[in-house]
């Protein structure tokens, strides 16, 4: 066999993987792509059968408390499978990649980072109490969102302490204050702050 | 008319030193959150609710009513001078607004964009006040049937104006409606959706969702692009020259279509700046004087987005103050103050509280003034607060967030639920599904079931009464005509070739 033939041949080869792998991409980015559908179409399913059993009150023949509700499962569920429908339909949806969308290009990665975050200052307030959780979230958050900073730490319990008080003493907000240890320490910090 | 003017005067000449200082700091926020990115002036607004609950209900107004004015009009310095939208209804003004600075007519363009936000402001207070009341009489006369009908012509109106998926737009508002439904029934005092916890048994506020899907949800996306995006270059010399009599006299017809428009889409719940601003240049480019030259660097496309943005003020409040119904994600805000006031707008309130409708009038009008007048004299020093590393703003935005969700019912429930709903909202986002139509449905959802049980139950079950009673019926026509539109406009949408969805148009951040 001629060296071009050889060459033409792989070139072949080469195309007919990369047409697979693209296929196998398109198909996989389709499923993903119907996720949300498919949760919606369950969730209504799910809640229309937990509307069935609200309790009537009232006369029998009266609209019940589930009626609003079933109403709209009904159109949640058929709105997710009209959707489907045109997502099945449009089957040789590509992903196309521009330059421009790079730069603004969500790495879920960070997003289970953020998110992560931001729960963890929640579960933080409630035992840790909220002047510690907000420090070490601020510390945090604008540590790992590329900030490294000398003075991020101290801006952080400071943000934290300004927050508290303005927000007990001004708004008149009540804060959550932790638990054993950590509300001890949120006591000595009111008591710091003037707000005991 | 004459006793409207009075009040609205009476009001202005005792605002007292304290209201002054609110509307001025408003205003300030307002332009600041026009400025940064990340933050939307509703985002704004909603951080703002825990600063007001020590304050009376018409400070409180006073304050996010400022920041609300100014927030329309921020954005348009960036836009024009550094080609970076401030807000979302700022982004026709990178087009023509952006293309006058490159031809060093920045001064000009800053100076249109000014008078465009106080004449469109202006005209839209003017409606407002001598509106106002003369609608409030005839809402006086409707019944559930009717407040049913404009709710559903309300949801059917959103659904129009979606730049989304229309099916992706009806099942949002359906799950906000649903949400709506969550805890004590309203009409039969039934726990519905509790699932045995306290937390849903509570009920939901739709404060909260709000709060989760448009400060939250953001932030959890510009995290997850670690904050990139374009990077302001600082412009040399700020300046704005306010154009003369007559060249505003040539530009005319674009204040009056950018100021209807704005007004008309202000008064539609979930349509507001944003779709408003869109809308109207794209009226100019196609029916303006100067539409050859909208595109390019024409103070027209400059003038008619932004005199809507900023009408769509007084137009969102007609709805809010007369029925009770928000025109627009901010008024929905300033309808939670109301009511965590317990204050009930709607056409009573013009007789019960008419004091407090004034003093909204005067702060309106007070709020156009400064922003004017502060957003030409701070032009500079705002843009600078761009060289601000956005990560900071965001974690204020968290912090913010949270003690806005904690502060409603002074209950951690809350923060979990506003902490769900960032998680939603950033999910929803990136399925292409829009937020708007979703924080409508949860805001008017119990106010259409309401009217709809209240309606068949004093009927006997008799569903054509919506059809008999004049107003009703009438606007029950009307929604069959918009719903069949939509039907046509899916169908058509379906039947064309798939194009790659924009993740921007599916977040209608702001307008609800």
């Amino acid at each position: 066999m001629s060296e071009k033939a050889v060459s033409d041949s792989t070139d072949e080869q080469r195309a007919q993987e990369a047409g697979t792998k693209e296929r196998h991409l398109v198909s996989r980015s389709l499923l993903l792509s119907l996720i949300p559908e498919v949760v919606l179409l369950a969730a209504a399913v799910y809640l229309f059968v937990v509307a069935l059993g609200f309790r009537q009150v009232g006369p029998s023949d009266q609209i019940g408390p589930g009626f609003w509700p079933q109403v709209l499962c009904v159109g949640i569920g058929i709105g997710a499978l009209v959707r489907l429908g045109q997502k099945l339909r449009s089957r040789e949806r590509r992903v196309v990649r521009d330059a421009a969308s790079e730069a603004d290009e969500v790495r879920m990665s960070r997003v289970v980072l953020g998110i992560a975050l931001v729960v963890g200052y929640v579960v933080g307030m409630l035992f840790l109490g909220y002047i510690l959780a907000t420090a070490l979230f601020l510390i945090a958050f604008i540590y790992l969102g590329g900030q490294r900073k000398w003075y991020v730490v101290p801006l952080g319990i400071a943000s934290s302490l300004l927050f508290a008080y303005v927000f007990l003493k001004v708004v008149y907000i009540a804060l959550p204050s932790g638990v054993g240890i950590f509300d001890q320490l949120t006591v000595l910090l009111y008591e710091f702050l003037g707000i005991y | 008319m004459i006793e409207t003017l009075y009040g609205v005067l009476g009001a202005i000449a005792s605002i007292g030193l304290y209201g002054l200082v609110l509307v001025v700091i408003g205003v300030l926020l307002g332009l600041l959150v026009g400025v940064l990115p990340g933050l939307t002036f509703v985002m704004g607004v909603l951080l703002l609710v825990p600063f007001t609950y020590s304050m009376d209900t018409g400070s409180a107004l006073t304050l996010m009513l400022a920041l609300y004015v100014a927030g329309t009009y921020g954005g348009a310095l960036t836009s024009i001078l550094l080609n970076i939208p401030g807000e979302p209804n700022n982004v026709p003004l990178l087009w023509d607004g952006h293309g006058m600075t490159r031809q060093g007519r920045a001064a000009e363009a800053l100076g249109w964009a000014a008078l465009a936000a106080f004449a469109g402001g202006l005209v839209s207070w003017v409606v407002l006040v001598f509106a106002a009341k003369p609608f409030a009489s005839v809402a006086l006369q409707l019944s559930s049937p009717e407040y049913f009908a404009i709710v559903l012509l309300g949801f059917a109106s959103v659904l129009a104006l979606t730049e989304t998926s229309v099916v992706a737009a009806v099942i949002a508002m359906f799950v906000g409606m649903l949400i709506s439904t969550v805890g004590v029934s309203q009409v039969t005092g039934v726990v519905r959706y509790d699932f045995g916890t306290t937390i849903l048994r509570d009920g939901i506020d739709y404060l909260a969702v709000m709060i989760g899907m448009y400060a939250l949800g953001e932030v959890i996306t510009r995290f997850g692009q670690n904050f990139g995006g374009q990077v302001a270059q600082q412009p040399g010399r700020v300046a704005t020259t306010i154009p003369g009599l007559r060249a505003i006299w040539e530009r005319g017809g674009s204040f009056l279509r950018g100021i209807l428009t704005g007004s008309l889409i202000g008064t539609v719940p979930g349509a507001g700046a944003t779709v408003a601003s869109f809308v109207s240049y794209g009226l100019e480019k196609q029916f303006g004087k100067h539409k050859r030259e909208v595109g390019g660097a024409s103070p027209s496309g400059v003038v008619a987005p932004q005199a809507a943005s900023t009408a769509t003020v007084g137009g969102a409040l007609i709805p809010l103050l007369v029925l009770g119904i928000p025109g627009s994600a901010a008024a929905a805000v300033l309808l939670g103050v109301f009511l965590l006031h317990n204050v009930q707008p709607g056409p009573q309130i013009f007789v019960e509280q008419p004091e407090l409708v004034y003093t909204i009038f005067a702060a309106f009008l007070l709020s156009l003034i400064f922003m004017f007048v502060i957003g030409i004299l701070g032009a500079r020093p705002l843009i600078r607060v761009l060289n601000f590393p956005e990560v900071y703003v965001s974690a204020f935005v968290v912090l913010f967030a949270f003690i806005g969700a904690l502060a409603l019912r002074q209950s951690l429930s809350d923060v979990w639920i506003t902490l769900a709903f960032g998680v939603i909202g950033f999910a929803m986002a990136r399925s292409d599904y829009p937020i708007a139509p979703l924080v409508l449905g949860a805001i008017l959802g119990p106010l259409a079931e309401r009217h709809f049980v209240t309606t068949m139950i004093s009927s006997g079950n008799d569903w054509t009464v919506f059809f008999t009673r004049p107003i009703s019926g009438t606007l029950m026509v009307i929604l069959i005509l918009l719903v069949l539109l939509l039907g046509y406009r899916a169908y058509r949408t379906s039947t064309q070739q798939p194009e790659e969805p924009e993740r921007d148009g599916a977040r209608q951040t702001e307008d609800t």
